[in-house]
């Protein structure tokens, strides 16, 4: 019988599992502490101090993750069995996420990135991250600090400690004292707001970050391969690539070597057919090495071991940095309805909906960021001079607003939702005419980058009129965007606007 | 040779893709005019009536759009885009330099405003095909601008506009020239190769 929480089926198998409980399980089925008493299981793995008392929907439940929650690629269950000397055992059950023919809704999850189930991939604001791989697709930008290895790996995520660091933007590990001191510098300068802000995503941070980070830690076998700190030499007599396989670089020192043994000779190209299953059985992928740690940490911890990671994973990730990273796992974008642009930011999101521009790569100082002037955005504001804009390339408006006033900037409105395809479908009769055309969302983009976005628009078959005619929006949203991509628009200006341009198609008749 | 075009810039002739026939106002995609070319490394476009008495035509071939991509939003002199004006001829034979567009005909419509209800209250120069008017510009570059206000000093008239296809259009395969935005052509008799400027944008 497989259970999903919440269920009726689970809760009366829960009244059942009281029944047939020692009664100091029983008493404990009312909080999360109960779990290392009814899920045998889990005892040696669950961190030693939980997160207080119970509290709402957690109270008299086993609390498990949301039923087929997607974790590094994974969909999680979990698989209870009734009768035995134990009377109830239940064990995580992980099946990859095709095999429930499901996921078609983006998520947030892992880390509190933005899941795209186009392409697998999760999208960490600068760069992608592939859980399949357990690395970012490119290098980052911030090239990392001598006296901290692993930085200096270009493709890892969080220093590979996910269970310690974060990664907020795609450049840079940040431990919770220093996300802190951010937190602490947004208090003491607040953003100045144009017109009514409003918060285009809801951050979504309670509970699936923690509880999908804590689950795969406790659950994922794929890191299996490798252990903690081991050297180059040890990786290769196990048939492990010391050398990074995307990169080319090499560890630098033990910490770093962890997390750069992630596929076997011939994984990528296995990888490149489709033949996920050949790896994920006998590799570590580096994403599950980085989970591995916690695996590792975690018994460790149980067994009086404490590592760092693990102490963090415990007390200090829960008791101090969870509380303090509610809404800091949004999309970072927001609108700004009065005025109506849409200003994609790096910087994460904090508390509140304020967000913050390019995060600074120096660790624990505040980071920096611009304040839009007011008078710039105003609605109606007198013409400006040629050369002078209110928009920023790749600010996004509406495609109406693209004209008039601001004459002059230089630069062109650029829809995800191609006009042409608008026409083609009938949706408008004229380019500018008609709310569907005018309120279509536009990126500001230079003379340069939109003659690129052209081009590449072509190579996909996007000036094709036939073709136009029998695409859906979804297909032209996602091929504009790739268009975009390749053109070299910032990854996360394209998903801004991707966003906004499906708002804008589900606007659309029939 | 009186041009088709109105002399009032606030007045144009709607035109519309139709299917290939004999009695059209001219011609999109497939062959050029029999007899009609350009230098060899363009690719025919269209074919539209342009004056009466006697009829006149002018056939447009284009170049590549990565090359064409190289100029928008700027008002160019014939060169990646060629302009010949001929008299009325069928579709030819030759494939040299035939487009990779669908065949089909153009119609022109009877005259009318050259502005559009833009649906919010507001109203913008017309965009779709058409001849004459002015050019409904999607960004007023100051580099088009200048090159605009030059060009009428110098005798040039909206002559002609090429948007991308729309739903009301024959329906047309193949990749459109102009990426998926506007092209535009001002000209001024006696319309020589040498008469004719255009721009384009999307």
């Amino acid at each position: 019988m497989i259970l999903r929480p919440w269920s009726a089926v689970r809760l009366a198998v829960l009244a059942l599992a009281c029944a047939l409980l020692p009664t100091s399980a029983q008493a404990s089925l009312t909080g999360l502490g109960t779990v290392r008493d009814a899920i045998p299981e889990l005892s040696t793995a669950l961190p030693r101090e939980l997160p207080g008392p119970c509290e709402g929907e957690l109270c008299g439940e086993i609390e498990v993750p949301q039923p087929k929650t997607r974790v590094r690629g994974f969909e999680l269950d979990l698989y209870c069995r009734l009768g035995g000397e134990d009377g109830l055992s239940c064990r995580p059950r992980q099946v990859w996420a095709e095999e429930y023919g499901e996921g078609t809704s983006d998520q947030s999850l892992f880390t509190g990135h933005y899941f795209d189930t186009e392409t697998n991939l999760y999208y960490a604001k600068a760069r992608y991250f592939d859980p399949q791989l357990g690395r970012f697709l490119s290098q980052d930008s911030y090239l990392g600090e001598l006296t901290e290895p692993p930085s200096l790996h270009r493709y890892l995520y969080a220093n590979d400690n996910p269970t310690r660091y974060f990664d907020p933007t795609g450049h840079q590990a940040v431990s919770p004292e220093t996300l802190r001191a951010w937190e602490e510098y947004n208090r003491q300068h607040p953003v100045e707001r144009v017109g009514e802000a409003a918060v285009v995503e809801e951050p979504r941070s309670e509970g699936r970050g923690f509880w999908s980070r804590l689950w795969g830690a406790i659950t994922n076998p794929w890191g299996a391969g490798q252990e903690v700190g081991e050297s180059a030499e040890a990786l290769a007599a196990k048939g492990l690539n010391a050398d990074a396989p995307l990169g080319g670089q090499r560890a630098t020192d033990a910490d770093a070597v962890r997390g750069m043994s992630g596929l076997r000779e011939g994984d990528a190209e296995r990888l490149a057919q489709g033949d996920r299953g050949a790896v994920r059985r006998g590799v570590a992928v580096a994403g599950g090495a980085g989970v591995a740690v916690g695996v590792t940490a975690a018994i460790e911890y149980a067994e009086g071991k404490a590592l760092e990671g693990v102490a963090s994973l415990g007390s200090s990730f829960i008791g101090r940095a969870w509380g303090r990273v509610r809404g800091f796992f949004s999309r970072g974008a927001t609108a700004v309805e009065g005025v109506s642009i849409l200003r994609p930011r790096q910087g994460f999101t904090s508390e509140g909906g304020e967000f913050l521009d390019d995060m600074p790569f120096s660790r624990g100082s505040a980071p920096s960021r611009e304040v839009i002037p007011s008078g710039e955005l105003a609605p109606g504001a007198a013409p400006l001079l040629p050369g002078r804009t209110g928009l920023r390339e790749f600010d996004i408006d509406l495609y109406r607003n693209f004209g008039g006033p601001r004459t002059g900037d230089q630069l062109a409105g650029h829809e995800m939702l191609q006009n042409a395809w608008l026409k083609a479908q009938g949706h408008t009769g004229r380019r500018g005419v008609g709310a569907f055309s005018r309120g279509n969302p536009a990126v500001a983009l230079s003379d340069e980058m939109h003659t690129r976005v052209g081009i590449e628009q072509a190579k996909l078959g996007l000036n094709d009129p036939s073709r136009l005619r029998g695409m859906g929006a979804a297909e032209n949203i996602k091929l504009n965007a790739q268009a975009m991509r390749n053109a070299g628009v910032p990854e996360h200006v394209v998903q801004t606007l991707r966003q906004e341009a499906l708002k804008h198609a589900g606007t659309l008749p029939n | 040779m009186r041009g088709l075009f109105p002399t009032d810039a606030e007045r144009c002739l709607p035109i519309r893709v139709v299917g290939d026939a004999d009695d059209v106002d001219g011609y999109l995609g497939g062959m050029a005019p029999a007899g009609v070319g350009a230098p060899a490394a363009l690719s025919y476009f269209l074919t539209i009536r342009l004056a009466t008495d006697p009829d006149q035509y002018v056939s447009i071939f284009v170049a590549e759009y990565e090359a064409l991509a190289s100029v928008r939003a700027h008002l160019n002199q014939p060169g990646l885009v060629w302009f010949v004006t001929h008299r009325p001829s069928p579709r030819g034979q030759s494939t040299a330099q035939a487009s990779r567009l669908s065949p089909h005909g153009l119609r022109i419509f009877p005259e009318g405003e050259d502005w559009l209800d833009d649906g919010e209250g507001g109203r913008v120069i017309r965009s779709g095909h058409k001849l004459g008017g002015r050019p409904h510009l999607i960004r007023e570059t100051t580099a088009l601008r200048r090159g605009i206000e030059t060009a009428a000093m110098e005798g040039f008239s909206y002559v002609l506009q090429v948007d991308f296809p729309e739903s009301d259009d024959d329906p047309v395969s193949g990749p459109w020239p102009f990426g998926d935005g506007i092209f535009g052509a001002f000209g001024r008799a006696p319309y020589a190769a040498g008469d004719w400027r255009w721009w384009w944008d999307f």
